[in-house]
């Protein structure tokens, strides 16, 4: 064996091994480093390889099996069954987080967050019931009595490692997505990212974010959200 | 009769398992192979999907990373047939998390650089051997080819790659072969 037949196989398999590349290995310092760079090479491709995957991914695709055919069951049940999986990987994923987000601003953090059940809850066609509402404020820690009766998806989730209540809520005009998170929000500012606008801002519990994924203006997401704060203020009273 | 996935009792624990288990490693092939973070979860939503229709027809968990790591290759040829791209029109999209707190070492980023510029066609192989240790046989039958011109994909591949991270321009490399 010669160095150039040497190289080809171990080009297209480092791993292989067998007497004559073994004999070859043992007469060639040139060789045995060409052999060495081709492992850091490899070494090299697995670090680039980890690029890091989405938070929650397993918990997003739970739940969209989880409304995925299941003859005989109503749509008002298979909203359970996707909040039961999503509980189910909600514990088993915060031991698999893969990345803390700790550089992305919280409006980041939540843009990131929300697409996939806002695409979810547009499968459901009936307001759930404001006791079912108020139940995921109080798993979240929330403590505001809330009288809000055009919410369609409502559910615990985890952003910026904290849990925070996820709700749609619809309108004639639309949907969109209310975040309402048991920790504090510095200033009140509008934002437009990856194709959403919203306002986020601070409030008696903690904070509140508003945003749409359509056409929206995010003069239109604070009026919103001063709305969803003003039926808050009127049961809390 | 059909039996579907739903009439046996542990398919959902058996589906868990399999996202569980396999999710980041079909986001990231996914990543690769698509050049885009939203195309990839797209491309892991389709992939499981359609696992959790035909979970029957896997018939040892012994084998699912293979045959998942198929059906999103598959899907995501679909994507191509849809769009009539060809596969090597892609471009691959930088990405955010680079700029911040990710990985970000100069040599890191230097072989992801590389590995975009890489034709699809060395990149899969080459990702499939590195990362899961695929034979040069089990590659071949994925991907339908005779183990001689994996062989050489792999060859072509890691050549490639030392010759842009040793400074040159990737177009000028004299094969070896
Ligand atoms: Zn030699
Ligand atoms: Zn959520």
């Amino acid at each position: 064996m010669n160095c150039l037949e040497f190289r080809r196989a171990k080009l297209a398999d480092p791993g292989l091994d067998n007497a004559d590349l073994e004999a070859h290995r043992l007469d060639c310092i040139s060789c045995r480093q060409f052999e060495d760079e081709l492992r850091n090479l490899d070494d090299g491709v697995r670090e680039a390889f980890a690029v890091p995957v989405p938070e929650n991914l397993e918990a997003r695709v739970l739940l969209r099996q989880s409304f995925a055919d299941q003859p005989g069951v109503g749509l008002r049940h298979k909203y359970w069954l996707a909040v039961a999986a999503s509980m189910v990987v909600a514990v088993l994923g915060s031991l698999l987080v893969i990345l803390p987000d700790s550089g992305s601003s919280i409006e980041n953090q939540i843009t990131s967050h929300v697409g996939f059940e806002e695409r979810i809850a547009r499968e459901i066609e009936s307001y759930l019931p404001a006791s079912e509402v108020q139940s995921v404020l109080d798993a979240t820690g929330i403590k505001a009595p809330l009288e809000l009766t055009e919410v369609v998806y409502a559910h615990k989730c985890v952003v910026a490692n904290k849990p925070i209540a996820h709700l749609v809520m619809r309108e004639d005009a639309g949907d969109f997505t209310v975040i309402l998170m048991p920790f504090g929000v510095e200033e009140a500012r509008p934002f437009s990212i990856d194709g959403w606008d919203g306002h986020i801002q601070a409030t008696s519990f903690g904070g509140i974010a508003v945003l749409s994924e359509r056409v929206q203006s995010t003069d239109r997401m604070q009026h919103l959200s001063d709305r969803v704060l003003a039926s808050l203020r009127a049961t809390g009273d | 009769m059909n039996p579907g996935p739903n009439d046996m009792p542990d398919a959902n624990e058996r589906f868990n398992h399999l996202v569980n288990a396999y999710s980041s490693w079909l986001y990231r092939y996914a990543y690769w192979l698509s050049g885009s973070q939203q195309v990839a979860e797209d491309l892991v939503q389709e992939t499981f999907m359609r696992a959790w229709r035909f979970l029957d027809s896997l018939e040892s968990d012994a084998a699912a990373k293979s045959w998942l790591t198929t059906i999103l290759r598959r899907e995501n040829a679909r994507r191509f047939e849809r769009k009539r791209l060809e596969y090597s029109d892609v471009e691959m999209e930088t990405l955010p998390a680079e700029h911040e707190e990710f990985d970000a070492r100069p040599e890191v980023l230097a072989l992801r650089h590389a590995l975009r510029g890489l034709p699809a066609k060395y990149r899969e192989p080459l990702l499939l051997q590195v990362i899961e240790g695929y034979s040069l046989e089990e590659i071949a039958n994925m991907f339908d080819l005779p183990r001689n011109t994996v062989a050489t994909r792999l060859h072509r591949a890691r050549q490639k790659l030392k010759h842009v991270l040793e400074g040159n321009d990737p177009g000028e490399l004299n094969e070896l072969s």
